[in-house]
């Protein structure tokens, strides 16, 4: 939808959350319960012909692991054994968690700056199983939640963003302070892969409703884009950063061995020097690299549980290709 | 203190009732307790009768112990305030006179305004979009003063948008 600023936003996302109306919530929810609510999503979604049902006990222990590195599923999701089924669309863009917080979350991604697109989709799962299962809802509340302050639409919007000029400055802690203000969280998307890949959300929409939630995050998360941006350009001419640059540009082209805490910390430093113009290393290429290579797709898509050792080793050699062929180009 | 159903027998049962929005206790005998713990509050019994009319919210709640529970989940009053969690849906109509004041106060006095169960997304989003394109043409037509079809245009968006429109 929104083609601008994409060298910043990386993605978008929304989740909506719904209990069933008459059932107790999923932390009082045991044992035959529990299967009943199982079954009845399971009628609903297990015909969807946009869905696949995975069981994920069964499945390699990495599958749940790189469903979770990609953001599909939470960590309390992957790390759960009673949650057994997930729901996942074919292009991976929507999942549907049972029992995860609520009882059931529907999470819907779309490319670039397009929360409206993720709200959209991951609503229409939401009504087709309101549908056939009444949701838990109050005409004064809204949709309700075991947490009262949850109360509300179930909605939360999220946009990833890459501030690597405002982590290089130091700037993060304060900038999310400012958004804290606001009511929105900004915080790293996963600690390991270091404090420059941020998501910026609204935690707590309350009785808003869903459109703002997404127009508000939306119109924050070009402002937070354009202070990135403005941030990188004043790097340009900041001799420091440029020999941090030329230093990481360095190691990505010779290091023989790179865990992947190093090698998001140094494509960091190559992102921000595109965004401030004083490469030419192309995002697509260094965002492919930070995808590809994390250690659960690499071992996904490999097929069989990799060791730290080979992994380390194909990463370094993957970066150095890319590096090393861009400089001969 | 004499049973307030039956009006006859020495009351030894205190049973807590939401009331009104309000939280009241009502004194009853122990046949009557007996009576209204058995049977369904609802099912035509004169206590159930009494309840219904007395409060909307009135409570769903095992009577035998004088303490206030949700039917659904069996939460209590006190589980619910000291862990801060509902139990199920149900629960927020069950203590609905403790929570309200709690959730007025964490998201202010606005209501929900929200979608509700059973709007169609697709349709809604088609509407919105409608709606956006009769805005625009609406500030053309005041921009032309074109009146006539600045008024055609506004009825057509109040049929949209449920006649709320100021
Ligand atoms: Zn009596
Ligand atoms: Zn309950």
């Amino acid at each position: 939808m929104n083609g601008t600023r994409n060298d910043v936003i990386t993605g978008s996302a929304a989740t909506v959350c719904r209990n069933f109306a008459g059932v107790p919530f999923t932390h009082k929810l045991t044992g035959a319960g529990r299967d009943r609510v199982a079954g009845a999503i399971d009628s609903v979604l297990g015909s969807d012909p946009g869905l696949r049902r995975i069981r994920l006990d069964e499945t390699a222990g990495y599958i749940p692991a790189a469903l979770c590195e990609r953001g599909i599923i939470t960590k309390s999701c992957a790390a759960d054994e009673k949650t057994a089924v997930v729901y996942i669309s074919p292009d991976e863009r929507e999942a549907v968690t049972p029992f995860d917080g609520a009882h059931v979350r529907i999470r819907a991604f779309a490319p670039g700056l397009d929360c409206a697109g993720a709200l959209e989709r991951a609503l229409s799962t939401a009504q087709e199983l309101e549908n056939r299962i009444p949701a838990a809802f109050d005409p004064e509340y809204g949709y309700l939640f075991s947490d009262p302050a949850a109360l509300g639409t179930g909605v939360t919007a999220e946009v990833s963003l890459h501030l690597g000029s405002l982590a290089y400055r130091g700037r993060l802690a304060e900038t999310a302070a400012a958004f804290s203000k606001l009511g929105l969280s900004l915080k790293p998307l996963d600690p390991s892969r270091g404090d420059s890949l941020c998501l910026l959300s609204d935690p707590l929409g309350a009785g808003i409703s869903e459109e703002k939630v997404c127009s508000n995050l939306t119109a924050f998360a070009l402002q937070l884009a354009d202070l990135e941006r403005r941030t990188a350009a004043e790097l340009k001419n900041d001799k420091k950063f440029l020999s941090r640059a030329a230093e990481s540009l360095g190691r990505l082209e010779t290091s023989t061995e790179l865990t992947y805490a190093e090698m998001t910390r140094l494509l960091g430093v190559m992102r921000v020097a595109v965004i401030a113009g004083v490469s030419d290393a192309g995002l697509d290429g260094i965002d492919r690299l930070l995808e590809e290579y994390s250690p659960a797709v690499m071992s996904a898509s490999v097929g069989y549980r990799l060791d730290r050792h080979t992994r380390d080793v194909a990463r370094a050699a993957a970066a150095a290709r890319y590096f090393r062929g861009r400089d001969n180009d | 203190m004499i049973c307030q159903m039956c009006g006859k027998n020495e009351a030894d049962t205190r049973i807590k009732t939401i009331v009104n929005g309000d939280m009241t206790q009502l004194e009853l005998c122990s046949a009557c307790a007996a009576r209204a713990g058995y049977e369904s509050l609802f099912s035509g019994t004169l206590f159930g009768r009494m309840m219904s009319e007395l409060s909307p919210f009135a409570a769903l709640s095992d009577m035998t112990d004088g303490v206030l529970r949700c039917e659904t989940c069996g939460m209590t009053e006190d589980e619910l305030l000291s862990t801060g969690r509902a139990g199920c849906p149900d629960c927020y109509t069950t203590f609905r006179a403790r929570l309200d004041p709690l959730i007025k106060k964490l998201r202010g006095a606005a209501g929900y305004e929200g979608r509700v169960p059973g709007t169609d997304v697709k349709q809604e989003a088609a509407e919105d979009e409608r709606l956006i394109s009769l805005r625009e043409r609406l500030a053309r037509a005041i921009e032309e003063e074109d009146y006539e079809t600045a008024a055609l245009l506004r009825d057509e968006m109040r049929g949209l948008s449920g006649e709320d429109m100021a």
